[in-house]
């Protein structure tokens, strides 16, 4: 299979702080990877190795290229929106699209125009005069005119109110989203962007604990809902975690057998956020 | 954009680069034009309340100026216009590169706009490479430019005083005073701009290192350094390095200028006229040691702040 990225046993320190270690992972091209994982587990400083933004050790290949020394050529090809708050809050929003169509060989400018035409973004405005959700907007529109293979995102909707999130990830996967292109996505906001994963990485204290494509998360892993009489049956079953909801006791298995848990309980699939829990807090709150 | 924005050279990358400097910086353009509005308003107070347009000129000395003819005047008006710049060219230099070197790649990070320039596929060489251009190149066109009109502005002023001698007027709009004028002007304005480029690159080494303040750092090395050395060692090399980098070095023949000046104060029509290839004394300045041991200083500095610039993050 094609891979856009390849790390192999990437590893970053902050003194004695362990943000990356020997972390591997590979993204396909058409797919939108989540990377999920708490504060400080190593999110931002694996996408800032890919986008060579910090160094590291290990072995990293992204589009062919070595983010280290080729950032430059690589960002032909990759684009990256931080948070909101990183375009110049001095700049015009016509002197910012200027600029970019001025030094980045694959910005179409009329995508961009087409783009901002949906938008309440006025071309004469400043960064520092419009609201958090139009910067947002207007970052988009400049990010989707580049024609680029590998679109890396940390934490987008920062600080948005639900409508500007919910406008961001339909506009990506209405305008941008195609199968050449790959998405690789942070967010602590994970139920917002379950649905249009394809692949889901955890990472916690700098090591990938789950790496899987959403159609085998659902194949491996199963909740089961169920009430105090089944509790110890469920039990025998060696849950990943368990919970209690509402007066019922709430199971997620790893590769559990369907036909075993069914009689004990309602049986569905995980959500990513009780998965990231069940993950990250094996044995839960019995 | 008009036609001279769309001619290739200034859709390059780099060009762009140049020109987003010059929007995020406005005052690079509009300081110097400000001095200039300042020293006419000053001009023309002075001939409202004092009677006097601009340069005050004694009445003994233009009667002996009078009595020469155009062709001995014009060297003299000529070097004189150009030299009286001279200390406004290395203030307004210095000055502009100063506050502009200084906080250009610490205000990137600042900001974290750093995060969005860096994910555009741009350089980090050329980034800090299109701001030292800005900070020699841009300052040194723009000086030059507002200094030019200064001197044009004053020499209007000036007309006005000088209309009872008409030789002096014919002179001093003489198309040779002006060519002399831009010559020598824009001689000087390289000469300072690659004495001081070593000055330029400490600051901008400053603010792609520093973490906050780069103005406090700046006087660390300017005050601090030297004091501390005075006060531990009870020597003052570093003031004097300091002093002799930052005192304007005029690239002139100083003894020449001077002896032509008093001349041409005293009326002497002689045939020692300063005529601008004499005052200029390029083999001089270049032979200055000071001046090619400063150019290799800059090159390692601008070395180490593009090595700075390829590891800097966004400061929050």
């Amino acid at each position: 299979m094609d891979t856009l990225i390849t790390a192999r046993g990437l590893s970053k320190r902050f003194g004695p702080t362990v943000a990356l270690d020997h972390v591997s992972f590979a993204l396909a091209p058409g797919r939108i990877v989540g990377l999920i994982g708490p504060n400080g587990a190593g999110k931002t400083t694996a996408l800032k190795a890919v986008l060579g933004l910090t160094g590291f050790d290990g072995e990293l290949s992204v589009l062919g290229l070595d983010p280290r020394t080729q950032r430059d050529r690589l960002m032909e090809q990759v684009c990256f929106i931080a948070d909101v708050a990183v375009l110049p809050r001095w700049a015009s929003v016509s002197q910012l699209i200027d600029f970019v169509a001025g030094v980045h060989p694959r910005f179409r400018r009329d995508r961009c125009e087409e783009f901002l035409a949906k938008s309440a973004v006025r071309r004469e405005a400043r960064v520092r005069q419009l609201s958090k959700g139009m910067i947002t907007q207007l970052h988009l529109a400049l990010v989707m005119a580049i024609d680029a293979r590998l679109l890396v995102l940390d934490e987008p909707t920062l600080g948005l109110d639900i409508l500007a999130r919910k406008q961001f990830y339909d506009s990506l996967l209405n305008d941008y989203m195609d199968a050449e292109r790959t998405i690789f996505v942070t967010t602590h906001q994970v139920e917002e962007i379950e649905h249009i994963l394809t692949d889901l990485i955890f990472i916690n204290q700098g090591r990938i604990v789950l790496d899987l494509p959403m159609e085998q998360v659902a194949e491996r892993y199963a909740q089961l809902v169920t009430g105090p009489d089944q509790v110890n049956r469920a039990r025998e079953l060696k849950p990943l975690n368990e919970r209690q909801l509402l007066g019922r006791s709430v199971f997620l298995y790893e590769d559990a057998d369907a036909k075993a848990l069914a009689p004990l309980g309602e049986v569905r699939q995980p959500s990513v956020a009780d998965l990231f829990v069940a993950k990250l807090q094996p044995g839960g709150a019995a | 954009m008009n036609a001279l924005a769309r001619a290739p050279i200034f859709n390059t990358p780099f060009a762009w680069l140049i020109r987003r400097e010059l929007w995020e910086n406005r005052y690079l353009w509009l300081a110097p034009l400000v001095l200039v509005l300042a020293i006419l308003a000053a001009a023309l107070f002075g001939w409202v309340f004092f009677g006097h347009a601009a340069l005050h000129l004694d009445g003994e000395e233009l009667e002996h100026m009078h009595n020469m003819t155009v062709d001995q005047i014009v060297p003299f008006v000529s070097v004189g216009l150009a030299t009286l710049a001279l200390p406004f060219l290395a203030i307004a230099i210095l000055g502009t590169q100063l506050f502009y070197a200084l906080d250009t790649l610490y205000g990137d990070r600042r900001d974290r706009s750093i995060l969005f320039y860096k994910s555009l596929p741009v350089s980090d060489t050329a980034t800090v490479l299109s701001k030292l251009a800005v900070a020699t190149v841009g300052v040194l066109v723009i000086t030059f430019v507002a200094s030019l009109l200064t001197q044009i502005l004053i020499a209007a002023l000036t007309s006005i005083e000088l209309y009872r001698y008409p030789v002096l007027l014919a002179a001093l709009w003489s198309p040779r005073v002006w060519g002399g004028v831009i010559v020598l002007m824009a001689y000087m304005v390289v000469a300072l701009s690659l004495w001081y480029l070593p000055v330029v690159g400490v600051w901008l080494l400053i603010s792609a290192r520093a973490n906050r303040a780069p103005f406090m750092w700046m006087l660390l090395l300017v005050l601090g350094l030297p004091i501390a050395e005075g006060i531990g060692l009870r020597t003052h090399h570093v003031l004097d390095l300091i002093g002799r980098r930052l005192y304007f070095v005029a690239p002139l023949d100083v003894h020449e200028l001077g002896a032509a000046l008093h001349r041409g104060a005293q009326g002497v029509p002689d045939a020692h006229a300063p005529v601008v290839s004499n005052v200029i004394a390029p083999a001089q300045y270049l032979a200055n040691p000071e001046l090619w041991i400063g150019l290799v200083a800059a090159a390692i500095l601008i070395a180490l702040t593009i090595w700075l610039r390829k590891s800097a993050e966004a400061s929050s």
